[in-house]
C-alpha cells in the first residue's frame, strides 16, 4: 500500500518558518497573546465604564422648561404630577410663544424649530445659561383637531438633553397608559388589562438565540484576527526574507518553488489559526463568564454546552476555506511586495475588504441562498453565522466551501508564481515585462468584470423601473458602450479597426454558418438536459423567468427584438468580439474561450441560468474563434433565445407553439454532434494584425 | 552522471553559454536588453572571473547559470545540465552566494547550515556529520550556537560561505561575493576562492575590483554593455591590448568595442 509521504523540504522550510516565528518573541506577544488578554480587560472595562455612566447620568439635576397650556385640567394635573415624581428634576412652569407657529405647525424640520426654542434665553448672562433649561416640553393642538400634542424639544447632541427625554418620555408613556386604561376600563366596564396586555415570550431555544447573536460577529472577528495573527508571520515569511536577502538563498536550493510557497503559506496559516484558537478560547471564556453583553437571559452560561461547541466547530470548518483565502491573499500581497513596509501597507485594505464581505453576517435580512453563497468569504461568514444558529442548508453550506476553497487554490497559485525568481531579482522589471505581455488580456478581463457588475446592478436598476426600457438601455447602451471602448482601445494597440476588433470585419467560415441551426437546437436540447439535472441539486425557485412575461406581452415583433435580437448582437460584440478578442492577444484560444464564457455566464446575475449559458457561452465562443467571425454567433444566439421565447409564449396559434415544443427535446442535444465539427472548420490564418511601423 | 568523479574534469567545460541573451521590457524605456549573446566557457579547475562595471550584465549572466533568472534566449550548461530544462538538477550541483545574500537571524550558525542541509536532501547521521564538519572547517566553533543577528560581518561571511559549498559542489557562483565586506572579510573570501582551485572545481565569480581579478583568476571575461569584449588569461589579455595593468586593459578593451560599435553604426 502506497503511503503517503510528504516532502521532507515541506517539512524543513514549515519548521525553519515556524521556529523563526516562535523566536520573534515580540511580535508573537503582540499579534498572538495580547489580543487574548484584552477580551476580558475589554469587556470588563467597557461593562464597568457603562454602569459608571449610567449611574453619572442618573443623578445629574435635569432641567426641562414646560408650557402645558394647550391640556385640559385633568390631563394638566396628570402630567404635572407625573413630572414631579421624577428623581432629580426640576420643571419650570412658563408660557412662550410656540416656536412652531399655528401655519407652520407639524413641520418636520425639528431642527430649524429647535434652534427657534434655543433662542429662548431671556438674559444671556452665565448665571442664566447655567439656569438654561435641558429641554422644553410644549403642549399644543390643532384648531381642526382638539386632542393635545405634547412635544418635547430637546438637543440630541447634549447628553443631558438625551437623558431629560429619557426620563420624560417613560413618565409620559406612563400617564397616557394610566389614562388609556381608565378610559377603556370605563368603556369596556372591565379591566383592559385582561385582554390587552401583551407578553412577550421568546420560542427560541435560548442557546439558538444565543448561537444567532455570536453567529453574527463570528465571522468578522473571525477574519481580524487571522488577518491580525497572520499578517506578522506572512511578513515575515515573504516580505522580510526578501528585505533581508535570505529569499534568493532559499530559491536557489533544488527545492521547487511550489514546495516552498506551499510550506511559507502553511506556517502562516498556523500562526493564523493559533491566534484564532486562543482568541476563540479567550472570548467564548469571557462570554461563559458572563462579562459578555449577549442580550439573551441567561445565554452566556450556554456557551460552555457540548451543543454550542458542536456548533462553533461545525462554523469554524465551514469557515475554514474561507480563511484560507484570507491567509492565501495576505501572503499573495506580502509575497508580490518588494520590501516589507510594501507590504505592511497592504494589511489595512486586506482588512477592511475582508471586513466588508464578512459584515453581510451581521446585517438584518440577508440569507444564505445559492447566490450569495457562491460569493466567496460573503458565503463562509453567513454559512458560519447560521451554523452557530443552527439553522444551516446543506447544499447553500457546501457551496460556500466550494467558492471560498476555489478562491484559496486560485490565490495560493499566486503565491508560488509571485515567488519566482525573476520578480524576487528584477525589482518589478519582469513583472513589468508581465504585465506587457498580458496587459492587453487583463484589460478585457476588467472590462468583461465591469461588464457582469454594470449589468447586474445599473442593469437590474433599470430594469426595475421599466422591464423594456431597462433592457434596451442595458444592452444597447451599457454593454455596446463597453464592447466599443474595449475595441477602441484594442484597435489603437494592434493598429486596426474597430470592427477587426469586435471580430465583424469577416463573415465567417462556410462551415460556421451551416452549423447555425444545428447549434440553435442542438443548444436547446443540451441546456434541458442540463436544466433538468440542475433540478435535482438547485431546484428554479417559483416564478423564475416571470420578468419575461412582461416583454411577452408587448408581443411578438418586439418581444422577440429585445429577448433575441437585442441579446444576439449586443451581448456577442460584447462578449465574443470585444472580450474575446482582447484575451485571445495573451492567452491560448482555450484559457480565452472558457473566460469569457464565464463572465458571460456570470453576467446573467443567476446561479440557476449559470450552467446553460457557460455552456452556450463556451460553443459561441469556439464558434467566434474558429470562423473570426461574431457573425455566425450573432445567429446562433439570437435565433436560439428566439425559439425558447416563442416557444414559451402566447404569440402564435396552439398548432405553431406544438410544432415548437421540440426545443424541449433532449435528444436533439445530439445535434451539437454536427455543429461542433461544422463550428471547428475555418480558414486557418489568424486575424490579421498590422506589424508596427519600423 | 557523478559529479564528484575528480579523475579527467580538468580542462573540460563546466560552465558553458551558447548565445545567451536576456531582455527586460521596460514600461518606460521599452525593451531593456541586458545580454547579447553571450559565449562563455569555464573549465573544471579554474577560477574564471567576469570583470565589468555595474550594469554591465556580470549579475544577470550568473543568475541564469543559477537558475534563479530564465534566459530569453540561448543555451547555458551548467555541469552538463541545461539551466532551463532542468534547472532544479543545476541547483543540485552549484553552489551559489552574491553580495546581497542574507541569513537568518533568529536562527543560529549550526541551525542555518542544518536547513540549508536538510533541502539539499540530508538527513540523520550524515546531516549532522556534514554540520560538524563544516563548523570545523571554516572555524566556527566559537560561535556555532549564536544566533546570526549577533555574528560579526566577518563570522556571518564564514556562514553563508559554509552555507553554499554545504554539499560540496562542482560550480561556485559567486556574484560580487566581496561586496561590502571590510578587509578581513574580504580576504576571507579571497583566501577561500583560493582554496577551491583544484583538478575538479570551477569557481565563476564577478567583480568590478580590478585587483582581486588579477590575483585569482586563471582566466577572464571582460563584459559591458551586455556584451563580452574579450576572454582570455591576464597575459593573453595584455598582449592582445599591449597595456600591463589590468585597469588599462579593461579601458582599452572599451575603447575597441565602442570604436567597432561605432563603426557598426555607420555601416547599418
Amino acid at each position: 500500500m502506497a503511503t503517503i509521504r510528504l516532502d521532507p523540504r515541506f517539512g524543513a522550510i514549515f519548521k525553519n518558518e515556524l521556529l523563526r516565528l516562535v523566536r520573534d518573541r515580540r511580535a508573537l506577544f503582540l499579534a498572538v497573546v495580547l489580543p487574548m488578554l484584552l477580551y476580558p480587560a475589554y469587556f470588563l472595562g467597557a461593562k464597568a465604564l457603562g454602569r459608571e455612566a449610567e449611574r453619572r447620568m442618573e443623578s445629574q439635576e435635569l432641567v426641562v422648561l414646560v408650557d402645558l397650556a394647550a391640556l385640559d385640567t385633568d390631563l394638566f394635573g396628570a402630567v404635572d404630577e407625573a413630572l414631579d415624581g421624577i428623581e432629580n428634576l426640576t420643571t419650570r412652569f412658563d408660557a412662550f410663544t410656540d416656536p412652531t407657529e399655528p401655519e407652520t405647525f407639524g413641520v418636520e424640520d425639528l431642527e430649524a424649530a429647535y434652534a427657534a426654542v434655543g433662542a429662548y434665553d431671556p438674559t444671556g448672562d452665565d448665571e442664566a445659561k447655567a439656569r438654561a433649561p435641558d429641554g422644553w416640553l410644549v403642549a399644543t393642538s390643532r384648531p381642526d383637531d382638539p386632542r393635545p400634542r405634547l412635544t418635547l424639544w430637546h438637543d440630541g447632541s447634549s447628553e443631558r438633553a438625551q437623558e431629560l427625554s429619557g426620563r420624560l418620555r417613560s413618565a409620559l408613556r406612563d400617564v397616557r397608559t394610566a389614562w388609556v386604561d381608565a378610559e377603556l376600563e370605563r368603556r369596556l366596564e372591565r379591566d383592559p388589562a385582561l385582554s390587552l396586555a401583551a407578553t412577550a415570550t421568546d420560542r427560541a431555544e435560548p442557546i439558538d438565540a444565543t448561537g444567532s447573536n455570536f453567529g453574527r460577529f463570528l465571522a468578522i472577528v473571525t477574519v481580524t484576527i487571522l488577518v491580525s495573527g497572520g499578517a506578522y508571520a506572512a511578513l515575515d515569511a515573504f516580505a522580510a526574507e526578501r528585505e533581508q536577502g535570505t529569499l534568493e538563498t532559499l530559491l536557489v536550493q533544488p527545492v521547487p518553488v511550489r514546495v516552498i510557497g506551499w510550506a511559507k503559506f502553511a506556517a502562516v496559516a498556523v500562526s493564523a489559526s493559533a491566534a484564532l484558537a486562543g482568541n476563540l478560547a479567550s472570548l467564548v471564556g469571557s462570554a461563559a463568564a458572563g462579562i459578555v453583553p449577549t442580550g439573551i437571559e441567561g445565554g452566556s452560561a450556554d456557551l460552555i454546552g457540548a451543543t454550542f461547541a458542536g456548533r462553533l466547530a461545525l462554523a469554524l470548518a465551514l469557515g475554514a476555506p474561507g480563511g484560507l483565502l484570507v491567509i492565501a491573499v495576505l501572503c499573495a500581497l506580502s509575497a508580490r511586495a518588494r520590501t516589507y513596509r510594501e507590504a505592511q501597507t497592504t494589511i489595512l485594505p486586506i482588512t477592511l475588504a475582508a471586513l466588508a464581505l464578512t459584515a453581510p453576517a451581521a446585517l438584518p435580512g440577508v440569507e444564505l441562498v445559492p447566490t450569495i453563497a457562491a460569493i466567496p468569504l460573503v458565503g463562509s461568514a453567513l454559512a458560519m453565522r447560521d451554523a452557530l444558529a443552527g439553522h444551516l442548508t446543506p447544499l447553500a453550506a457546501l457551496l460556500t466551501v466550494a467558492s471560498s476553497g476555489v478562491a484559496a487554490w486560485f490565490a495560493l497559485r499566486k503565491v508560488g508564481a509571485l515567488l519566482d525568481l525573476e520578480s524576487v531579482l528584477q525589482h518589478g522589471d519582469t513583472e513589468a515585462e508581465g504585465d506587457l505581455r498580458q496587459r492587453r488580456a487583463r484589460r478585457a478581463m476588467a472590462v468583461g468584470w465591469l461588464s457582469v457588475f454594470a449589468i447586474y446592478f445599473v442593469g437590474s436598476w433599470l430594469q426595475s423601473r421599466s422591464i423594456a426600457w431597462g433592457l434596451a438601455l442595458t444592452l444597447w447602451v451599457l454593454a455596446l458602450g463597453l464592447a466599443l471602448v474595449l475595441a477602441r482601445l484594442e484597435a489603437k494597440d494592434s493598429r486596426s479597426s474597430i470592427a477587426a476588433a469586435l471580430a465583424l470585419s469577416r463573415t465567417g467560415s462556410v462551415g460556421a454558418w451551416l452549423s447555425v441551426p444545428f447549434a440553435v437546437v442542438g443548444l436547446a436540447g443540451f441546456a434541458g438536459i442540463l436544466l433538468a439535472w440542475q433540478d435535482g441539486v438547485l431546484p428554479l425557485p417559483p416564478g423564475f423567468g416571470g420578468e419575461v412575461a412582461g416583454l411577452v406581452e408587448l408581443g411578438p415583433l418586439l418581444g422577440l427584438f429585445l429577448l433575441a435580437v437585442t441579446p444576439g448582437v449586443c451581448e456577442e460584440l460584447l462578449f465574443r468580439g470585444a472580450v474575446q478578442t482582447g484575451l485571445m492577444r495573451d492567452w491560448t484560444p482555450r484559457k480565452a474561450i472558457l473566460w469569457q464564457a464565464g463572465l458571460f455566464a456570470l453576467a446573467h446575475a443567476s446561479i440557476h441560468r449559470f450552467l446553460p449559458t457557460f455552456t452556450i457561452g463556451v460553443f459561441l465562443g469556439i464558434l467566434r474563434w474558429r470562423s473570426g467571425s461574431v457573425l455566425p454567433g450573432m445567429a446562433v444566439h439570437a435565433l436560439y433565445n428566439g425559439l425558447l421565447v416563442a416557444s414559451a409564449s402566447t404569440w402564435f396559434d396552439p398548432g405553431v407553439r406544438e410544432s415548437l415544443s421540440f426545443v424541449e427535446n433532449p435528444w436533439f442535444a445530439a445535434l451539437l454532434v454536427i455543429a461542433l465539427p461544422l463550428a471547428w472548420m475555418r480558414a486557418t490564418e489568424r486575424d490579421p494584425v498590422v506589424a508596427p511601423a519600423a | 552522471m557523478s559529479t564528484n568523479d575528480a579523475s579527467n574534469k580538468d580542462g573540460t567545460a563546466a560552465v558553458v553559454t551558447r548565445a545567451l541573451t536576456k531582455r527586460y521590457a521596460h514600461p518606460v524605456e521599452g525593451e531593456v536588453r541586458a545580454l547579447n549573446g553571450l559565449d562563455i566557457e569555464c573549465r573544471y579547475g579554474e577560477i574564471f572571473g567576469l570583470l565589468g562595471p555595474n550594469g554591465a550584465g556580470k549579475s544577470t549572466t550568473l543568475r541564469i547559470l543559477a537558475t534563479t533568472l530564465r534566459p530569453s534566449s540561448g543555451t547555458a550548461l551548467v555541469d552538463g545540465v541545461d539551466v532551463t530544462e532542468d534547472p532544479d538538477e543545476v541547483r543540485r550541483r552549484i553552489g551559489f552566494l552574491s553580495a546581497t545574500t542574507g541569513l537568518y537571524p533568529r536562527l543560529d550558525a549550526r541551525e542555518t547550515l542544518r536547513y540549508f542541509g536538510t533541502l539539499h536532501g540530508l538527513s540523520g547521521r550524515a546531516l549532522e556529520d556534514r554540520v560538524e564538519e563544516l563548523i570545523e572547517t571554516f572555524s566556527m566553533t566559537g560561535f556555532a550556537t549564536q544566533r546570526c543577528e549577533q555574528l560579526s560581518s566577518g563570522q556571518k561571511q564564514r556562514v553563508n560561505i559554509a552555507r553554499a559549498v554545504f554539499h560540496d559542489p562542482d560550480v561556485l557562483i559567486l556574484d560580487e561575493p566581496t561586496t561590502g565586506l571590510d578587509i578581513l572579510g574580504t580576504s576571507e573570501m579571497i583566501e577561500f576562492i583560493h582554496s577551491r582551485r583544484d583538478g575538479r572545481r570551477c569557481v565563476l565569480f564577478s567583480t568590478h575590483v580590478l585587483s582581486e581579478a588579477e590575483r585569482l583568476c586563471d582566466r577572464i571575461g571582460i563584459i559591458y554593455g551586455g556584451d563580452l569584449l574579450g576572454v582570455g588569461t591576464l597575459d593573453e589579455l595584455r598582449a592582445r591590448t599591449g597595456e600591463h595593468w589590468l585597469e588599462d586593459v579593461f579601458r582599452a578593451m572599451v575603447t575597441e568595442a565602442g570604436h567597432e560599435s561605432a563603426r557598426m553604426g555607420t555601416d547599418a
